[in-house]
């Protein structure tokens, strides 16, 4: 580009909010004339430096903010970091992510942040006076931010339709600014729609989305003959909706998210099990699992696998355990198919004594 | 006779520290009956922790304990005051949380949160169980509560500066006499009253030499701080090392009433949001105030004690070495729960204490931080 010289670099670290968020921040940031630099996908490197720098008791996807911030950190002129603190009045996201801003700017020198006050208890005040905030580092007129807020929202509603197929988030994210981008994700969920087992993995999406983190668990399944679906696929309504019968949500936005998506995946008579997926140590996560046991009725549970990822969980167990769980759902689709048949197809074992045994009758 | 109807609900409150004479003048006030319940103790921190998630947080699973305690005990309502709007932290999805856990026992019950200290929310809360519950009754037992509780944390104070300027003899013989006298008032008016007595009863004792003596903030969470067993007695054992150590977050600041606020106070808010610009859950926003307020007071060392897992508390001490640094105070972080150790806690608290003592006396704070005192 010829004029990147003289445009700002604004960084936006891959993790966290960057997979809730990203297509609004981008549209939000380019509209403004700036220039938008992504971190490196999580690797072993990143993964190291955060680890490296992190303070005490955080969990992992936190460490993976440093390591994604201090990737950036040379690179760019501002990191965009927004203090996300809730997004529906009387629901909040997690301590450590509301403080995830502060805690990343009393740990990093000299860091140069951008940041955006989401506050659903104020949002007025507090969105109006962080855009000031934003249109004056910037040195911008106020009113092109408007503007540039109204399209990030077109924007980021239109990602949402998309990822609401059945696609990842970076396949939807390769795919959204092209022109051809209806026919290629009919075509990736066609593909998809024509496999025998569905798996909803649920859990939060800075992880499930993260390759690195998350050992690739969405392309292993595909691999394996698997339709995936995830906690993204349901719009906030959809949520609400399976959440309805819930005495008391809880008040975690991101693990309303998990809740409602487990309900509604159990009520779903296409899913034929559940992968719920939970970093070590994640304290919102820890009482979900009681809520997903209260609040699904007995008659419609699905198998439902728990797996914990952390910096030293290792590929190969992680596979093991997602073959075992899939041959588990096989048998079990498989002996459901015979039941409703009348005929028992199940493979014999052949044992070599019945066999003598019968000869000698014979 | 008494019929179904006329049989009273039963209410436990969730106890710490000098507590049980609020809740007991609270209750009485709005004319509920109460169970006795233990405080947290070995016993029922080990029935909690045989039902909770691993990783939920350690005040969850003492709730659960003694929760269950109390269902023992045959209460069916179960009150967690907690005073202040909880935010993001877990504590607002304590009870129903534990409701879910404890329905596979077999057990049912109800809990009320009460995260406000606005009289009418509270109303609400207690309608259902007592019908003739009027405002007054409620915003009187409120204020009775919230004095007692503010009362016995300057009796606290006394207590550990008469430790200090005198001995543990005489310190005891004043907070039994104060507890007695507290316990027994049931006047709003007379209550507030006392805490003039109580400064000139305290006049009689020698006065601490404030200029001499080590202090040490301790920092943290209000229910932390405010219970002996939780916090290992903390405060005892500072006493008892001949340091003065300060609370962090009073009763008084805690209710969210704000009576005097002062320029003083607003400069340090402002200073505070620097450092945390979202309060992000029920107390993490004092800690940082109180980091900074004692820092700049000149105290010579802040301990921040916290329940192990408490994310709002993880995520101050996640930024309280930058205000270490930039307030040249060393802070010595104290996670707890039910593994922490009497010894290995004492070990640290003297380490600390030594290191602060070093360091006044050199008064060289680049030794110090090489020798790993501060992050």
């Amino acid at each position: 580009m010829p004029d990147s010289e003289s445009k700002i670099r604004i960084g936006i670290p891959r993790a966290l909010f960057y997979y809730y968020y990203y297509p609004f921040c981008y549209k939000f940031l380019t509209e403004l004339d700036a220039e938008v630099v992504v971190s490196d996908k999580t690797d072993k490197d990143v993964l190291q430096q955060g680890l490296n720098t992190s303070g005490n008791e955080l969990c992992l996807p936190i460490k993976l903010l440093y390591g994604h911030v201090l990737n950036l950190k040379d690179r760019v002129d501002y990191i965009f970091l927004p203090y996300m603190v809730s997004m529906e009045e009387g629901t909040y996201y997690c301590p450590k992510l509301i403080g995830s801003p502060d805690i990343v700017k009393a740990n990093i020198p000299d860091l140069k942040l951008l940041s955006l006050d989401i506050d659903m208890d104020n949002f007025y005040s507090s969105l109006l006076a962080s855009l000031k905030a934003i249109a004056q580092t910037l040195s911008l007129n106020p009113i092109k931010i408007y503007a540039a807020y109204k399209s990030a929202l077109n924007y980021q509603r239109r990602f949402n339709r998309y990822i609401m197929q059945g696609l990842t988030y970076d396949e939807t994210l390769s795919l959204i600014d092209r022109d051809d981008a209806k026919k290629i994700a009919a075509n990736i969920s066609s593909k998809e729609n024509g496999k025998p087992i569905t798996i909803a993995v649920i859990g939060h999406t800075y992880i499930f989305n993260d390759p690195y983190i998350s050992f690739d668990i969405i392309r292993k399944l595909r691999e394996r003959n698997v339709r995936v679906w995830t906690s993204d696929r349901f719009t906030e309504p959809q949520i609400k909706q399976g959440m309805s019968s819930v005495e008391k949500p809880p008040h975690w936005s991101l693990s309303r998210r998990v809740l409602g998506s487990a309900i509604n995946y159990s009520g779903d008579p296409v899913v034929d099990g559940m992968i719920y997926i939970t970093p070590f140590g994640c304290s919102s996560d820890s009482l979900i699992k009681e809520y997903i046991e209260a609040n699904i009725p007995h008659t419609k549970r699905k198998p439902i696998m728990t797996l914990t990822v952390d910096e030293h969980s290792s590929d190969a167990g992680f596979i093991t355990r997602i073959e075992a769980f899939l041959d588990m759902l096989e048998r079990k689709k498989h002996k459901r198919h015979s039941d409703r048949m009348g005929t028992d197809t199940t493979p014999k074992i052949i044992d070599i004594n019945t066999i003598l045994s019968e000869l000698s009758e014979n | 006779m008494k019929t179904e109807k006329d049989k009273k609900t039963k209410f436990a409150f969730y106890q710490f520290g000098h507590s049980v004479m609020a809740t007991d003048a609270f209750a009485k006030n709005i004319g509920i009956e109460t169970i006795q319940i233990e405080y947290p103790n070995k016993d029922t921190i080990n029935r909690g922790i045989m039902y909770a998630p691993e990783f939920s947080c350690f005040p969850f699973k003492i709730v659960l304990g003694i929760l269950l305690q109390a269902m023992d005990r045959g209460a069916e309502v179960f009150v967690i005051p907690i005073f202040r709007s909880i935010t993001a932290c877990q504590a607002a999805d304590f009870g129903i949380a534990h409701k879910y856990i404890l329905q596979k026992t077999g057990k049912d019950f109800e809990v009320i949160l009460l995260d406000s200290m606005n009289p009418a929310a509270i109303l609400k809360k207690f309608k259902k169980y007592v019908p003739d519950i009027t405002l007054k009754k409620v915003s009187e037992g409120l204020l009775l509560a919230a004095q007692k509780l503010s009362l016995m944390e300057e009796v606290d104070e006394y207590y550990r500066k008469i430790y200090l300027s005198t001995d543990k003899r005489r310190a005891e013989s004043f907070m039994t006499k104060w507890r007695k006298i507290i316990t027994n008032t049931s006047s709003v008016i007379e209550l507030y009253l006392m805490h003039n007595h109580l400064r000139n009863d305290y006049k009689r004792y020698p006065d601490i030499d404030m200029k001499n003596i080590l202090k040490i903030a301790v920092i943290g969470d209000i229910y932390t701080l405010n219970e002996p067993f939780i916090n290992n007695n903390i405060f005892e054992r500072l006493c008892d090392l001949g340091v003065y150590p300060e609370q962090g977050i009073r009763w008084s600041e805690a209710f969210e009433i704000p009576i005097h606020i002062t320029p003083e106070d607003i400069a340090l808010m402002n200073e505070t949001k620097k450092y945390m610009r979202h309060n992000v859950g029920t107390y993490a926003q004092d800690t940082i105030k109180d980091a900074i307020r004692y820092a700049e007071k000149g105290y010579d060392g802040i301990i921040q004690i916290y329940p192990f897992n408490c994310m709002p508390e993880i995520t101050a001490r996640n930024i309280l070495p930058k205000i270490s640094t930039d307030y040249k105070t060393p802070i010595l972080y104290l996670p707890v729960d039910e593994q922490t150790g009497d010894a290995g806690f004492t070990t640290r608290i003297e380490a600390f204490v030594d290191l602060i003592n070093i360091r006044r006396n050199k008064d060289n704070f680049a030794s110090i931080q090489t020798a790993g005192g501060v992050k």
